[in-house]
């Protein structure tokens, strides 16, 4: 300090430092020259913080910040106390770790939507994803990485000896339908995530209650690449989720490998619109998950058809046509119901329309399982349930939109083993590499 | 730089019950803090070596300790056991 040749002088103000090894109160100093600050411990060594605020260590942030993933903000705030042996005065509450929850998740979003428009502008395209250069070599090899004819008839062949004869495949008519799994870019399963909504004020006296409950949406992805190596990613819409996997997809040098780009959804029109906009400009291929499928025409005929044996009889035949892929006949199957048997023939339709909308995207699951390809989403419904669904969906627990995103991007970034890197570089990778360690579901 | 720890126990006549416990660490000068940017990965290269070795040295310490107790608490046994007889 006497180097800068000036006043030098102790503030009547400390630093303060939470530690996991303490709470700490630094003595800070300034070095004045005539009336002009030339030095200040807070400005020149410690990281600036707020008013009242104390300066967090990567040790305390890592216990208090992802704590909260795991267990109510009240627990995790009295786990850290009894863990630091927190005296009283010094005890950290739960509203603070709520904020610094908060305030890290929107540093985290923030630090991902930078990464993923640098990494789009670097490839040239759009903020929104357009691109504006050559896109022809992302479609390489596309059409030609799929299954050998051979290996698709004998699966085929296999599959229809176990088949009555009138529901056996025309294997002929699906080859080239059937990816090879060693030669896709990623297989990518999404899907949206809700819980319940806090409300934002008391409702006003005499005023109508709200008619839908309002819910927080997440969106959550699962990547997987030919190796078996995973990730999993979180935003707040849809749109988001999709620059943040085309920049990802780019950035791990994907993009360019030789295949398909294969998506798994439960269907929701507003997912396919967002996939289709985005991926446009390449060959990909999308499927919908079976297991949705089939709760879909569960959910449907129970409205439609009279009587519980009528609709499991109608849900039997129509999943057997539905598994071999063959929608023609299952929509057939349902025109030809007798209208006796029917309780609202508006629900049929809607099936029948949902069928319609969704052919080009049901293929011949039992075809797919066979050969042992994947047939439904649920690694993102697994993912779902460890980002969103195991902390924010209990009983009595309603959240902010800020609160259950920056809950989730946190729970998604320990579980990619990207944790470290964020706490200590404010950075994170944005690789496959970082979360081969320990796959994220 | 070196942090040293060490650790005695002793009576309340200042006589030591065991041999002192030392550990000595290694962290950052003082001059790694370049500034706030890197205030943050310093310091915590500082936290980890620290908290490590005072676990390590309390661990040691507390084996001593415990160590030394039941040493003693044999010796009183072993007596009232003779006394008995």
């Amino acid at each position: 300090m006497e180097k800068q040749g000036g006043k030098s002088s102790e503030k009547p103000k400390k630093y303060g430092i939470d530690a996991e090894i303490g709470r700490l109160e630094v003595p800070t100093y300034e070095i004045k020259k005539g009336s002009q600050k030339v030095f200040s411990t807070e400005r020149d060594v410690f990281p600036e913080t707020g008013s009242r605020e104390r300066y967090k260590t990567v040790c305390f942030r890592e216990l208090a910040v992802f704590s909260c993933c795991d267990m109510p903000f009240r627990k995790s705030a009295q786990k850290l106390n009894r863990t630091l042996r927190r005296k009283e005065g010094q005890l950290v509450e739960p509203r603070t770790m709520a904020n610094l929850v908060d305030r890290e998740g929107e540093a985290i979003a923030a630090c991902v939507e930078t990464k993923a428009k640098t990494i789009l502008k670097c490839y040239d395209f759009t903020d929104e994803g357009v691109s504006t250069g050559d896109t022809s070599r992302y479609g390489l090899l596309a059409n030609e990485s799929v299954l050998s004819e051979e290996r698709v008839s004998q699966a085929g062949k296999e599959l229809n000896d176990s088949l009555p004869k009138e529901r056996q495949i025309d294997v002929e008519s699906l080859q080239g339908t059937c990816e090879d799994p060693t030669k896709v870019k990623a297989l990518i399963s999404v899907d949206d995530v809700l819980c319940k909504k806090q409300k934002v004020s008391g409702r006003k006296r005499g005023s109508s209650p709200p008619k839908k409950k309002e819910r927080v949406k997440n969106t959550v992805a699962h990547l997987q690449r030919r190796k078996g190596e995973t990730y999993t990613m979180t935003t707040a819409t849809i749109a988001q989720m999709m620059i943040v996997l085309l920049a990802f997809l780019l950035s791990n040098g994907l993009m360019i490998v030789p295949g398909q780009l294969v998506f798994f959804t439960d269907g929701a029109e507003d997912l396919l619109g967002a996939i289709q906009n985005v991926f446009a400009f390449l060959p990909f291929k999308l499927i919908l998950d079976w297991y949705h499928l089939d709760k879909k025409c569960q959910q449907r005929l129970s409205m439609a058809m009279k009587g519980k044996e009528k609709r499991n009889t109608v849900l039997l035949e129509l999943l057997a046509w539905l598994w071999i892929g063959k929608v023609d006949q299952a929509i057939a199957y349902l025109r030809s119901l007798h209208p006796d048997d029917i309780k609202d023939a508006e629900h049929i339709e809607k099936l029948i329309g949902y069928f319609s909308r969704n052919l080009s995207f049901i293929p011949c699951y039992a075809l797919r399982q066979q050969l042992g390809l994947r047939v439904s989403s649920n690694p993102v419904e697994k993912a779902n349930d460890l980002l969103v669904s195991n902390r924010q969906k209990h009983n009595g627990m309603s959240w902010s939109p800020s609160g259950s995103h920056s809950l989730a991007i946190l729970t998604s970034l320990r579980r990619n083993d990207e944790h470290m890197q964020w706490l200590l570089h404010h950075d994170i990778r944005f690789q496959f590499d970082a979360a081969a360690q320990k796959p994220a579901a | 730089m070196k942090m040293r720890i060490k650790v005695t126990l002793h009576d309340e006549d200042e006589s030591e019950v065991t041999e002192a416990t030392t550990l000595e660490v290694d962290v950052p000068d003082f001059e790694a803090f370049t500034g706030p940017d890197t205030f943050g990965q310093t310091f915590h290269q500082y936290e980890q070596t620290a908290l490590e070795a005072r676990n390590g040295v309390m661990e040691a310490v507390t084996e001593k300790y415990v160590g030394g107790l039941v040493k003693k608490n044999a010796g009183r046994d072993g007596e009232t056991r003779r006394k008995k007889q």
